[in-house]
């Protein structure tokens, strides 16, 4: 016990040291950690939540000085990596254009076609529930769900282009492991969807949520409009076991809910860690765009640790490891992938630690990339 | 030994019931639970079909119906025509219910441990343990904190019929508790309908009991003597583990603002402005998820946490049992109102040393002070004064007295129905001198009366509640007592019962295997809210008295014995095969016994009628254990019923019983269901033939999995839309590894997160469940051919 307090105090000593210099962080090429990625793992070492929130800040600038874009946003989607009918999909840089009904919206919209939309084609949580808006979010937005997405950098992509791992054909015929360059990065977004209800926007914008282009199809249909970013889950491969950081707006009990029954405010459980708290302050004081954006916290050691985002993980914080969840991502020609919802005492849990080696014998491991799940065959 | 034992642990509270009613009508048979599946030839009446069903179905279910929409068969079936029952919604008073049980602690109203007691007579109020909370809890769901316990109805049509599923019984916290896990889950026992006729299913009681090994309990001692001493004593008396025992009463509706958060409704009333309302409120918590709202039941509890034996029952009281025999009068003084002479409850009963303990927990009736009051409260009826004691053939000798103010609600609180006597040498040796009876003390000249009398024998089945496959082969074991102690070499007759309805709780008909076409109910077109059901025996047997009932379920008001009437029967072949087949159940065996003797019965009726029936018999070891074991052949609700042979003759097996009678039988209510291979290789065809295509997993999703198995419990159990709405393709692949966990067959015996579907599921549907998650999601469809031979490698 004495030694953990120990660590958790120098922790956060460290970050709030780190923190004053924040604002020196160079974001040029910082997505292949600089000249010198050994520099970043030095860093990184002395204050993992530093460098977590340099990257979010990085992150968070425009891609270029012209664009209305921010880096992130320009990540490759991964409903462009993997194709319907297991196709290979085309360059990083090229994007897919938008459904001819979507542009129709837009336009319909006043909404600015050079600027990015994202598809947020995704709802559910990896235990396989939603996350419900409520509270404060308007009536037609109860109890619909927050929306997802998965993004990745251009190291990640080459790679699953390289080893044509973008479909379940290669996938199934992998003889190797997976194992992704340290300048792989994964993006995993919320999103409050806004729609089309200004005020509404607004009160979003007041409470500090970043708003987007986005839209979704349901039933058919393309639902567009806008969305405002709740949370974001940013991981690298810096570290072997990569480095797991995740954000999420400090309002966000406003506007999601429990599944409890009645409902009530959805919080997070798990963070800030005491290690994170300081570092938030630092940061948040010196990106105004940014400030209502905390840092939860961040893993990269292959230990019993827990830590969820109330957007990503809501109803099962306290059995969330981002680590040790994704360590299980693996395919078996005969099973599948690999099943992390752990049978425990009649009950479901999921894994806070890595598993031993021997419960995949018979899989190939996907290197901690469970994006790779959305591969289909070719028929 | 039991919770009548010491060291005790009381604890007092209110339970909350939250089942999804739509598939429990009482009313309407909604539900063909036999097959697990909407009932479409009764939907038919309302021109809804499979095709029409998503769009008319739950718009039907939550509409109020008039008694002039329904079919003529449902008015036919006893006590389904009271006027006043209409106009009847199909949905009930809980649609969104999702099998939830437990205590309940909701702002001032809490559940907790309230004394104890190291022996008789020296109460304990002054605990670290008292005050603080308990709770019966479920299975973690990725988290964890527990979910809820929860309760199905494994056999809805007949009196013992709720199991109660749970993970844990949890008392107190962190600092100073009890932890109990689960070994034997419960089924409700003594479920008194009787009672009903006092007033309506608030009057009626039940009891609960389960047991836990000692390596089943964690213990955090802290500052409680009692949990200490509980803890000294279950090693020091070599005692098995512990004992929970509990009864649940007072049992109240639509108290939604009172223990819960959720918006009051008003379920029980026929208005149009209530109902409309009702209507209005289901239908937004069917278009979105979140206008949800549960309205659960709410019973009030006493509980004792005591000392287990072997040798003891787990899951039903064990030890000398006395059973009512003659009505007694009872008076309701607060407020006044004159209410029939009614028969008490059960009384369990144990002398420990010098020490008399009696078990009145569901003994004698009570009634709500203030049936207006937003929570009831109760007194027990003044029933008189009491003496029990001992019979050797014509002669009664009275060894302790007790009366009104022994076993008024404020005495029931504090011991939770316990009561204890100190006894002399001389009383232990009366008491040991012959069978144990209850009597009522009348002013003379009047005679006593006897209200209640040892039963000989008691036999209870370990396993009962027990789900089993068609073709799966199960052995059940029976513990027998007699006057209390195991009964070695005891024999015991099996025979199987049946519940002819799949709506209401029904009387009990022997499973037979001919086309006997004995009158099953007499209708009167004149008023079918008279019609009654008929009970016919084997030639020779007692006859059986039939009784008009008033209701049914949560309608019950009351039951009364009725002349044989003058409407006219219907025999039971000529209503299954005729109109009454979409309500009517199939009395064929769904066992079939090893070892089974079949023989051949003849009816007392005018045709003298020919039944064909199977019994089997099987004799207790040493430690009065027997062993009974059979093969499921068909689906249903078989509810086995046992008869010891004691002395000379033969036991009786009579052909038919009625419902009151069964809360003091010796019964095991089973659920055999369905198997269906041709499902099985419906499901390698359609694959097979789509495999290659583009949209295959939709194409499979579409015309096999959701319609073949998934649309019915979409429809029953609404409450899934919130967690994984089962007619969404991306919301059931996208918990695919949830559902493979859940959907296991381990899960269905004991976890309570196997609710709600998958309790219902049949073996070939899991089957098919599990093939599609495991080879095909799980692999993302790969665009390969599967087989029958696949099913084998799950």
């Amino acid at each position: 016990m004495r030694r953990a307090i120990s660590i958790t105090v120098l922790s956060a000593l460290a970050g709030l040291a780190q923190a004053q210099n924040a604002n020196h962080f160079d974001c040029s090429n910082f997505l292949q950690f600089g000249a010198d990625i050994n520099k970043t793992r030095t860093a990184f070492a002395q204050s993992p939540e530093t460098m977590a929130w340099n990257w979010f800040a990085c992150l968070n600038q425009p891609s270029t000085a012209q664009s209305s874009n921010l880096v992130w946003e320009t990540m490759k989607p991964s409903d462009q990596v993997y194709l319907p009918n297991g196709a290979p999909p085309g360059t990083y840089d090229s994007s897919a254009p938008l459904p001819a009904a979507v542009v129709t919206q837009a336009k319909a919209q006043g909404m600015n076609l050079s600027r990015a939309f994202h598809n947020l084609n995704a709802t559910q949580q990896v235990d396989g529930l939603i996350l419900q808006m409520g509270g404060a979010v308007p009536d037609a937005q109860q109890g619909n769900p927050v929306r997802f997405q998965l993004l990745m950098g251009k190291d990640t992509f080459d790679y699953i282009v390289k080893n044509q791992v973008y479909n379940m054909n290669g996938q199934a015929a992998l003889a190797n492991d997976l194992h992704f360059p340290p300048t792989a990065w994964e993006l995993k977004a919320a999103w409050l969807w806004i729609g089309t209800d200004t005020t509404y926007q607004q009160t979003l914008v007041n409470d500090g949520y970043y708003i987007a282009q986005a839209y979704y199809q349901q039933d058919g249909k393309y639902q567009v409009g806008y969305a405002a970013l709740s949370g974001l889950h940013v991981v690298n491969k810096l570290d072997s076991s990569w480095v797991w950081t995740t954000f999420e707006n400090i309002n966000n009990s406003k506007y999601t809910v429990t599944n409890a029954a009645p409902a009530t405010p959805m919080t997070n459980t798990t963070g800030p860690t005491p290690a994170a708290k300081p570092v938030n302050a630092s940061f948040q004081a010196s990106n105004p765009t940014l400030s209502k954006y905390e840092l939860i916290g961040v893993e990269f050691q292959p230990i019993t640790q827990v830590l969820a985002n109330s957007q990503l993980e809501s109803a099962f914080q306290n059995t969330s490891s981002c680590l040790a969840c994704h360590s299980t991502a693996a395919y078996s020609n005969d099973d599948g992938y690999f099943n992390f919802a752990l049978n425990k005492g009649g009950g479901i849990v999921y894994p806070t630690a890595p598993l031993p080696a021997s419960d995949f014998d018979g899989y190939k491991k996907l290197d901690f990339v469970w994006s790779l799940k959305r591969a289909q065959w070719q028929r | 030994m039991s919770v009548l034992n010491f060291p005790r642990i009381y604890l007092n509270g209110h339970m909350f019931w939250n089942p999804p009613t739509a598939n429990n009508n009482d009313v309407f048979p909604l539900y063909d639970a036999v097959n697990a599946d909407i009932n479409w030839p009764f939907m038919s009446h309302f021109d809804i079909n499979a095709t029409n069903a998503p769009t008319q179905l739950m718009p039907w279910a939550i509409k109020p119906l008039a008694m002039s929409d329904l079919p003529t068969y449902v008015l036919q079936v006893p006590t389904n025509a009271n006027p006043k029952t209409y106009p009847y919604m199909p949905a009930e008073w809980d649609l969104f219910g999702d099998n939830a049980c437990g205590t309940v602690s909701y702002k001032g109203t809490r559940s907790t441990i309230i004394g104890g007691e190291l022996q008789a007579n020296t109460y304990i109020t002054e605990d670290a343990l008292v005050g603080r909370d308990y709770q019966l809890l479920g299975n973690p769901f990725g988290s964890n904190a527990p979910t809820a316990a929860r309760f199905v109805d494994v056999s809805p049509w007949q009196n013992t019929f709720t199991a109660l599923y749970f993970d844990k019984l949890m008392l107190g916290d962190a600092t100073c508790g009890l932890t109990l896990n689960r070994q034997y889950r419960m089924m409700d026992r003594f479920l008194n309908f009787n009672w009903g006729a006092l007033g309506g299913l608030v009057y009626v009681t039940t009891t609960w009991q389960s047991c836990f090994p000692q390596e089943n309990l964690e213990w955090v001692i802290g500052d409680s003597a009692l949990l200490s001493n509980l803890q000294q004593q279950m090693k020091l008396q070599g005692a098995k583990g512990l004992m929970f025992r509990f009864s649940t009463y007072l049992t109240c509706y639509d108290r939604n603002g009172v223990f819960n958060d959720f918006p009051y409704v008003n379920t029980r009333s026929n208005a149009p402005t209530d109902t409309a309302r009702l209507q209005a409120m289901y239908q937004k918590g069917l278009d979105n998820v979140s206008g949800i709202f549960f309205n659960p039941a709410y019973s009030r509890t006493a509980a004792t946490l005591g000392l287990w034996f072997a040798d003891e029952y787990p899951t039903a009281p064990a030890g000398l049992r006395l059973v009512p025999v003659a009505a007694v009068p009872i008076i309701q003084t607060s407020p006044p109102r004159d209410v029939a002479p009614t028969k008490l409850g059960v009384v369990s009963a144990q002398v420990t040393g010098n020490t008399l303990s009696l078990d009145l927990t569901n003994t004698f009736p009570f009634y709500p002070v203030d049936a207006t009051a937003p929570i009831l409260t109760a007194e027990k009826f003044q029933a008189g004064d009491y003496q029990l004691g001992v019979r050797e053939g014509d002669q009664f000798t009275s060894v302790v007295d007790f009366g009104y103010e022994q076993y008024r609600q404020c005495a029931f609180d504090k011991r939770s129905g316990l009561l204890d006597f100190a006894l002399n040498d001389d009383n232990v040796k009366a008491l040991q001198s012959g069978t144990l009876e209850l009597q009522r003390k009348s002013p003379a000249p009047a005679k006593p009366v006897t209200a209640a009398a040892q039963q000989t024998w008691t036999a209870e089945v370990i396993e009962s509640g027990s789900f089993i496959d068609v073709g799966d082969h199960k052995t059940l074991n029976i513990m027998v007592q007699k006057n209390g102690v195991p009964a070695a070499n005891t024999t015991l007759w099996v025979a199987e019962y049946g519940n002819p309805y799949m709506v209401t709780s029904s009387d009990y008909y022997l499973a037979f295997s001919n086309a006997a076409n004995f009158t099953l109910f007499y209708d009167d077109p004149t008023d079918r809210n008279f019609n009654q059901a008929n009970l016919p025996q084997f030639n020779d047997a007692p006859p059986v008295s039939n009784y008009l009932a008033t209701g049914s379920g949560r309608r019950l008001t009351a039951l009364q014995n009725v002349h044989r009437p003058t409407s006219t029967p219907v025999g039971y072949l000529d209503f299954l095969n005729g109109p009454g087949k979409p309500i009517a159940v199939n009395l064929q065996p769904c066992l079939a016994f090893d070892a089974g003797v079949y023989v051949t019965g003849t009816l007392n009726d005018n045709q003298a009628t020919q039944v064909d029936y199977s019994y089997v018999t099987t004799t207790t070891d040493a430690n009065g254990i027997a062993q009974v074991s059979f093969r499921a052949v068909t689906p249903g609700f078989p509810t086995l019923r046992f008869f010891v042979k004691d002395g000379d003759s033969d036991p009786a097996i009579p052909f038919s019983f009625p419902l009151p009678q069964a809360y003091i039988d010796f019964l095991t209510p089973l659920r055999v269901l369905p198997l269906d291979m041709q499902l099985q290789q419906d499901f390698i065809n359609y694959w097979n033939t789509v495999y290659k295509n583009k949209d295959a997993a939709t194409e499979l999703w579409e015309g096999f999995l959701y319609p073949r198995i998934l649309q019915t419990f979409y429809y029953l159990y609404p409450i899934m839309n919130k967690y994984m709405p089962l007619n969404s393709q991306a919301r059931v692949e996208g918990a695919i590894d949830q559902l493979i966990v859940l959907i296991s067959k381990p899960y269905q015996e004991e976890s309570t997160l196997s609710m709600p579907i998958t309790r219902d599921m049949s073996q070939s549907r899991r089957a098919v469940l599990e093939l599609w998650a495991k080879k095909l999601v799980k692999r993302n469809y790969p665009p390969q051919q599967l087989k029958m031979s696949d099913y084998d490698n799950l």
